[in-house]
């Protein structure tokens, strides 16, 4: 018991001292306290957590932070539920990251070393260890170490496959930092996937503004540029394309609304319309030829799409007409298409027709949803029309055997 | 003696990690959902008693009742914080519904309520429940910890709608070191009829009391009834008294002559410390040699090691005799 009254007195001394220095933060601090000494840990948690959103602490010069950790948090740490233990602690070392990435390492290391000393079940601690991973994993891509953040961030993602029922925050912590190196490392199709499994798993609420429009500006250029990117449509239905609106990057969602149509027409005018946006997206400019092509192919599979059930032979002049191609460009299209597994049919050189059985399925936008209940109403409407179809042709028949 | 079916509803949310019930809110609850599922089963052979897990992302009944003690105790041991938040409405008829599934429908049926974070449900639906609860004839028992400045209104009101002929009780324990203590002397522990048709809780209570007042009361030393199962206390009492003597015996020589008389105080101590071991060693050859003897081939199990604890020099002697006795005999052939 003595050396918990030691410690408790420690942690007395600390706040008192805190608070003195930072007046700001005495109300927090000593609700911190009094939350201590009544050993209401859960309580604690929580008020530490709003403690950490203050603007008054996040100000704080970063040492204070790493401060609360070592003379206030590390005397209960056991006593708080390991995996908002990982997460008060990733916060904490946020504004070290900034300067000094190298020292924030160190010392969420020495977190991970305390939780492994711990004596709960490894199982439970798997979650927690891997979220504090994931944060070296985005320090050490900070300081420059791409190497280092690749080995953690694929040995993450191989242990949360292997993982059962993971708290959401860890989810998003791989996916976050399997995005941010896939940014750095320009693999666009990459940061899409895992941008848009990240986004799955937070709420775009809770997330800072200005992180949301980057993140939207990202995704949308991702999309555009990502090879093999035809899915577009769960960025479309995404919340997070909202916070582009009314904002210089606003075109970026006429531009990725156009590619999931596949209109090539509308395409050039955009083109045209926005043209010094886009010359100032050094990426687009360099990708230009490549956005052609992937918008003539997301063009040739909405036209395709669109086809009704019962003519599903196309001649190719009518798919060159669409995609702006000669008929050469159009075999060459198709082939495309059919090699990289978009589409399945045949290509009728001798009567320059193409019959396709199958399109790659897709996310649809509401209007393309509407297109499709479209031709359910005409498929109905022609079932109920054999259905009265055939009373009519028994009758005839009926009265033949009648007359038998 | 009365005849029920028990669903004990555990609170497991995050609020449980605090450790102002030592040594934390869960330990101190699973300490009191041990010895009332015990108290239950013993009132009455018949007597079941299930458990149930209140937050996390469901209700979830870990052991829907059973007279099997040991399933409901494992079960107790395994449960994990998780969960923000306590869904009680949804947990109450969750745990209704296993009661009404019971598989012996004399049974009374009873829900024990552990209540450790804040309630959110509204206090008119909970009422509601309530009234649900006692049109079929669920008695609540309901341990208010914790939360108790912000629950108590609503548990209260919980109570008095769901009390029918006093069948239901409700309990406030403050933050301390005892939830258990406080628990035990409660009509929770003691059954309906006062505590007297209940052997295990009277007998249980009576420990309690007695521990506090100093003494070791029967059920405080070993954690079993006497009356229930004499056999088990006597061999217990046995071989506590032995460890006693053996303890006093170890004392009296390392306070007796220093160094020296440690080595004869580990002999004084070491007949007594052995006892039990020789004891069957000697039954056994007693009655191997005594098999040999009639050319019998069937074994004679040994005696009860209990009852040959007293005169063991003299049956040591018997024996050895014996069994030179024989073994001379075998020469001699």
């Amino acid at each position: 018991m003595a050396s918990s009254s030691a410690s408790a007195a420690a942690a007395r001394t600390y706040i008192e001292s805190t608070s003195g220095k930072y007046p700001a933060l005495a109300d927090s601090l000593n609700a911190l306290l009094d939350l201590y000494d009544k050993k209401l840990w859960h309580q604690l948690t929580l008020e530490t957590e709003t403690l950490l959103a203050e603007p008054a602490f996040t100000s704080c010069p970063s040492d204070v932070q790493i401060d609360l950790y070592q003379s206030f948090i590390k005397d209960f740490a056991y006593k708080l539920s390991s995996l908002k233990l990982a997460q008060i602690t990733a916060v904490l070392s946020q504004q070290h990251a900034q300067t000094e990435p190298r020292s924030a390492i160190a010392f969420l290391q020495s977190v991970i070393a305390l939780l492994q000393e711990s004596k709960e079940p490894p199982v439970a601690l798997a979650a927690p260890i891997l979220y504090l991973r994931m944060q070296i994993a985005s320090l050490h891509l900070r300081a420059g170490d791409e190497r280092k953040c690749k080995e953690l961030v694929e040995a993450g993602q191989a242990q949360l496959a292997a993982m059962e029922d993971v708290d959401a925050s860890v989810h998003a912590a791989v996916h976050h930092v399997a995005s941010l190196y896939h940014k750095v490392k320009q693999n666009f199709a990459e940061f899409y996937s895992s941008s848009m499994s990240y986004l799955s798993y937070v709420t775009t609420d809770a997330l800072p503004d200005d992180a949301c429009l980057g993140l939207a500006v990202d995704l949308s250029l991702a999309a555009l540029l990502g090879e093999g990117v035809y899915g577009i449509a769960e960025l479309i239905n995404h919340p997070v394309l909202r916070y582009l609106h009314n904002t210089p990057s606003a075109w970026l969602v006429d531009m990725v609304q156009v590619f999931q149509e596949g209109d090539l027409h509308a395409y050039d005018a955009l083109c045209t319309k926005h043209a010094a946006a886009l010359n100032a997206q050094p990426l687009l400019v360099s990708h230009a030829s490549k956005l052609r092509e992937k918008i003539t192919v997301m063009c040739l599979m909405s036209l395709l799409f669109s086809l009704p059930a019962d003519s599903r032979c196309v001649s190719l002049s009518v798919i060159a007409e669409r995609t702006k191609l000669d008929t050469a460009g159009v075999e060459r299209l198709l082939m495309k298409a059919l090699s990289a597994k978009l589409i399945e049919g045949e290509i009728d050189g001798v009567s320059s027709a193409v019959t396709v059985t199958w399109v790659q399925p897709r996310a649809l936008t509401l209007s393309q949803v509407r297109a499709l209940r479209n031709r359910l109403d005409a498929w109905i409407g022609k079932l109920e029309h054999t259905l009265m179809s055939i009373p009519e042709a028994r009758v005839p028949g009926g009265d033949v055997l009648l007359g038998v | 003696m009365v005849l029920e079916s028990t669903l004990v509803c555990l609170d497991n949310s995050e609020f449980m990690r605090n450790g102002d019930y030592a040594p934390s809110r869960i330990a101190a609850q699973a300490d009191a959902v041990n010895l009332l599922c015990g108290a239950k089963t013993q009132s009455n052979p018949e007597n079941t008693v299930g458990l149930m897990t209140l937050a996390g992302k469901v209700p979830k009944v870990l052991i829907a009742p059973t007279a099997e003690l040991g399933k409901v105790l494992s079960a107790v041991h395994g449960i994990a914080i998780e969960g923000e938040q306590v869904d009680f409405a949804a947990g109450i008829q969750k745990a209704q519904l296993a009661l009404k599934h019971r598989q012996n429908k004399n049974q009374r049926q009873r829900i024990v309520l552990f209540a450790g974070s804040p309630i959110e449900t509204e206090q008119k639906d909970l009422v509601k429940i309530a009234k649900k609860l006692k049109k079929n004839n669920v008695a609540v028992d309901i341990v208010s910890f914790g939360e108790t400045d912000s629950n108590n209104e609503k548990l209260e009101a919980f109570h008095a709608a769901v009390n029918s002929n006093d069948n239901s009780h409700f309990v406030t324990v403050p933050p301390g070191p005892a939830l258990l203590d406080a628990l035990i002397s409660t009509p929770i522990f003691q059954g309906e009829d006062g505590g007297g048709g209940s052997g295990f809780a009277a007998a249980a209570a009576a420990g309690a009391a007695a521990a506090a007042a100093g003494g070791g009361g029967a059920y405080d030393d070993f954690g079993v009834d006497p009356n229930l199962d004499p056999e088990l206390a006597l061999a217990l009492r046995v071989s506590m008294e032995e460890e006693r003597a053996r303890q006093e015996a170890a004392a009296a020589a390392d306070g007796g002559v220093g160094g020296e008389g440690g080595a004869s105080g580990e002999g004084a101590a070491q007949p007594v410390d052995e006892d039990a071991g020789e004891d069957a060693l000697l039954q056994q050859a007693l009655a191997m040699s005594m098999d040999a003897d009639g050319g019998d081939t069937t074994t004679t199990p040994a005696p009860p090691v209990a009852a040959a604890a007293d005169d063991e020099d003299e049956e040591l002697q018997r024996a050895l005799a014996m069994s030179m006795e024989d073994a001379d005999g075998d020469e001699q052939k």
